[in-house]
């Protein structure tokens, strides 16, 4: 079986990757943070000094653009193919596009609304997804696991609920809509005000959440190989079983919270917008 | 500590990336894709609508030709009664036409015979009466037989 | 003691706490998902949705004792 040398290949790439580091290095606690953190360089061959990225951009910017293009390539390989009969990465393509619209999007928004939303969550659903995978090919680093990134796509959520919002109810009514009707003053302004900071909070914990997963779960994959260096080698025994066990997690988790951040996302906007009964 | 290290340049690449990602595919591939995502959903509804339909005109159809076998049972079965009565009319008219016919014909012969028996019989009366004549005339020897004795000799024949 | 070491343990039971916590939240949506699925199949589809949802909720305030934890762990 061809998938069989893939995968033993894709084996040893994960266990010399952070070896190499670690053979440059040495502190143990710095080679973990080294496999995650944001750098200048990217080590694609273990045991080979690392590649200087060009124009000094930074591993996770590179990362983004990796999946931007990624993404294109995928949405105009299945535009130039484009039948009623799916064939190949169309099937994937569409079949991902409808989870979306049928699970995300439209339950939320409705159908007429979700229509000219679906582009829009489409597009964030597949670049959270392929930042979150690629992170999980060994010398790959997730993008997702920089909290600026994270920050960043929850700061355009943000800014889009009150966008929203404000044009779907005028400003004045937005934040009428803030305060409960029919509550004393001061609980009413209380409540309003904690609806208020809420609206950043939930954004905030939004863009937290992302980073927490991603960055939690790589630490996770590269502490149990790091047992290997920080007891013995015949660690290495129990410690690679398990990294692939949260290897295997991971590609759930990275699944799931792209799903998340793409839900919570769609509510909050719909939330913004709709008028409280 | 790398771990919360603020960089708003990458931030800032992050919108440009997704926003361009966005803008290309918002503009260039979705409006396809969810066309033709939408076409498909509409062939399929469309088929399996005009599936039903074909389904409930065939079971339509169906018992129109149930009803019409069973009409057409009816019929035969009403046309064969209907021959079967009308044969046993005309049989029964043949019959009966038969026996008067037979009845006729049995009366004429009976006629015919009553009149032949009576001709038989006039015929052996007067031959009867020529023999006896005949033979007297033998026995005495001589004509003394007038034609009126005949006629005489005759009558008492047929008296007889 | 070093203070050091000393915040570095308490960190580590914080997390423990913190992950204990959303370690009961989860499990409690699991339960309560799990019965509801039994008790209405039909649903299935919608509670799943929301059984996911309100696990990332919770996993998220655990992942801020651990990330709050390794802070201090790796502070400098």
């Amino acid at each position: 079986m061809k998938n069989k040398y893939v995968f033993y290949f894709l084996l040893i790439y994960l266990l010399f990757s952070p070896a190499a580091v670690f053979a440059q290095e040495g502190n143990v606690s710095e080679v973990l943070f080294q496999e995650i953190a944001n750098g200048k360089t990217l080590d694609i061959f273990p045991f080979l000094p690392a590649v200087q990225l060009p124009l000094g951009i930074s591993v996770h910017f590179f990362m983004l653009l990796i999946s931007a293009g990624l993404i294109l390539a995928l949405f105009f390989y299945g535009k130039r193919n484009i039948s009623l009969k799916p064939r190949g990465l169309l099937v994937v393509l569409e079949n991902m596009i409808t989870f979306v619209q049928d699970d995300i999007v439209f339950p939320i928004m409705g159908e007429d609304k979700g229509a000219k939303w679906l582009p829009f969550f489409c597009t964030l659903f597949f670049f959270l997804l392929t930042i979150n995978l690629l992170g999980l090919i060994p010398c790959f680093k997730t993008a997702t696991g920089n909290i600026n990134v994270t920050s960043a796509l929850a700061a355009m959520i943000l800014i889009l609920v009150f966008a929203v919002g404000i044009k779907n109810l005028g400003i004045r009514k937005f934040f009428v809509n803030l305060y409960p009707q029919g509550t004393v003053l001061p609980i009413g302004i209380f409540v309003a005000f904690l609806e208020f900071t809420g609206m950043f909070l939930k954004t905030a914990v939004l863009s937290l959440r992302l980073f927490a997963n991603m960055f939690a779960g790589h630490l996770a994959i590269f502490s149990f190989l790091m047992l290997i260096f920080i007891l013995s080698p015949f660690a290495g025994i129990f410690a690679v079983p398990f990294t692939i066990f949260t290897y295997l997690l991971e590609v759930l988790v990275s699944l799931i919270q792209a799903f998340v951040f793409t839900l919570l996302s769609c509510i909050f906007i719909t939330m913004a917008s709709s008028v409280h009964e | 500590m790398d771990l919360f290290k603020i960089d708003p340049g990458l931030a800032i690449w992050t919108w440009i990336v997704f926003g361009i990602t966005l803008t290309i595919l918002g503009k260039f591939a979705f409006p396809a894709l969810l066309s033709n995502i939408k076409i498909r959903e509409k062939t399929i509804a469309q088929a399996i609508n005009n599936a039903v339909q074909i389904e409930k005109r065939l079971s339509a159809i169906e018992q129109e030709q149930a009803e019409a076998i069973k009409a057409s049972k009816a019929q035969a079965s009403e046309i064969l009664r209907q021959t079967r009565n009308q044969a046993e009319n005309i049989r029964k008219e043949l019959l009966e036409k038969a026996e008067e016919e037979a009845q006729d014909i049995l009366a004429q012969t009976k006629i015919k015979i009553a009149e032949e028996r009576v001709a038989v019989i006039q015929s052996i009366k007067s031959e009867i009466a020529d023999f006896v004549c005949d033979a007297s005339e033998k026995v005495i020897g001589k004509s003394f037989v007038s034609k009126d004795d005949r006629d005489w000799v005759k009558e008492l024949v047929e008296i007889l | 003691m070093d203070l050091t070491a000393l915040s570095q343990a308490i960190a580590v039971i914080g997390a423990g706490i913190g992950i204990f916590g959303g370690a009961i939240g989860i499990g409690m949506i699991g339960a309560k998902a799990m019965e509801a699925i039994a008790r209405q199949p039909a649903e299935k589809k919608d509670i799943r949705t929301n059984m996911i949802l309100m696990a990332a909720l919770i996993e998220g305030l655990a992942f801020f004792g651990a990330i709050i934890a390794l802070l201090i762990i790796f502070k400098k």
